[in-house]
């Protein structure tokens, strides 16, 4: 193959998402529950960029994909620190522990 | 695309993909940081090959450089002790309902796809000389989308006001104040 079409950074995109996703919903590790969200931010941002290589006027997907990149910064430290914290009351990072407001 | 940057795309995609299943599926925390950060690289291999140069870089800096390293820094805060699973083995029935919802949505979108229809292959043209420069980006992002911009200073300030009110110790609770002390031992 002599090109790589836009669907193939779309699909790359999806499968990313998808597994980001179920590592979300699966996984009871906060830590690796807050890295399947980075991934799934990820997937979006190839998305954007991709789709913005497609209609190459202007840079608007690219500069949205900069900002999802800011919002994901803040998103990571805010969510460590809560993991920290969590960790400061129940000695565990594990999220089937964090049932306070059940009890 | 040249023939170097269709092997950077499926080098990237591998990279990416691999990096993805490694980081929900691997067992310790660490080794998910670095699954993640193999994924960052991909994807960032992914934004050279669609000539957004820039976009690459600050994925590079900023998630490489700090969001990975923030992760490992909490990661050795912690340490394994909180990581591990505590007692209870299921982590079998929780891999069959991860296989599962995977398999799901995969099913699904397959479904959905196939409905739809791709229509064909969208090739790219090729860019304009100065697609992704540190000029145009920059250009589109002090004019269309200043306001923005602004309020994503903001936004990290706030974070970082929330950071350090969210993991502040709160030695207070512990140990009682100076003065809630004096008032004790004078009653």
């Amino acid at each position: 193959m002599t090109y790589i079409p836009l669907e193939f950074y779309l699909i790359v995109s999806a499968v990313l998402f998808v597994i980001g996703a179920c590592g979300f919903l699966a996984r009871r590790n906060a830590l690796i529950a807050l890295m399947s969200i980075e991934l799934m931010l990820n997937a979006v941002n190839l998305t954007l960029v991709a789709f913005n290589r497609w209609l190459g006027d202007n840079h608007v997907g690219q500069m949205f994909a900069f900002f999802i990149i800011a919002v994901a910064a803040a998103e990571a430290a805010v969510g460590l620190a809560i993991v920290v914290a969590m960790f400061r009351l129940k000695k565990t990072v594990l999220t089937d522990t964090a049932d306070l407001l059940k009890h | 695309m040249s023939a170097l940057g269709i092997g950077l795309f499926w080098l990237s995609a591998l990279l990416a993909i691999a990096g993805g299943l490694g980081t929900v599926a691997a067992k310790s925390a660490i080794r998910s940081a670095m699954s993640l950060l193999v994924t960052i690289l991909g994807i960032a291999g992914l934004y050279i090959t669609l000539s957004a140069q820039l976009l690459a870089a600050v994925q590079i800096i900023v998630y490489a450089g700090a969001v990975v390293v923030l992760f490992v820094f909490v990661i050795m805060l912690i340490g394994g002790r909180g990581t591990e699973p505590g007692g209870r083995d299921d982590t079998r029935r929780t891999r069959a309902v991860a296989t599962a919802l995977f398999a799901l949505v995969s099913a699904g979108a397959l479904v959905l796809i196939g409905r739809a229809g791709i229509g064909g292959p969208h090739v790219f043209e090729r860019p304009r000389p100065e697609f992704g420069s540190v000029y145009a980006l920059g250009r589109t992002l002090f004019t269309d989308g200043v306001f923005a911009f602004e309020l994503v200073g903001v936004l990290l300030l706030v974070a970082i006001v929330g950071v350090m009110a969210i993991g502040r110790a709160r030695r207070a609770a512990v140990l009682p104040a100076p003065t809630a002390n004096q008032e004790g031992s004078a009653s």
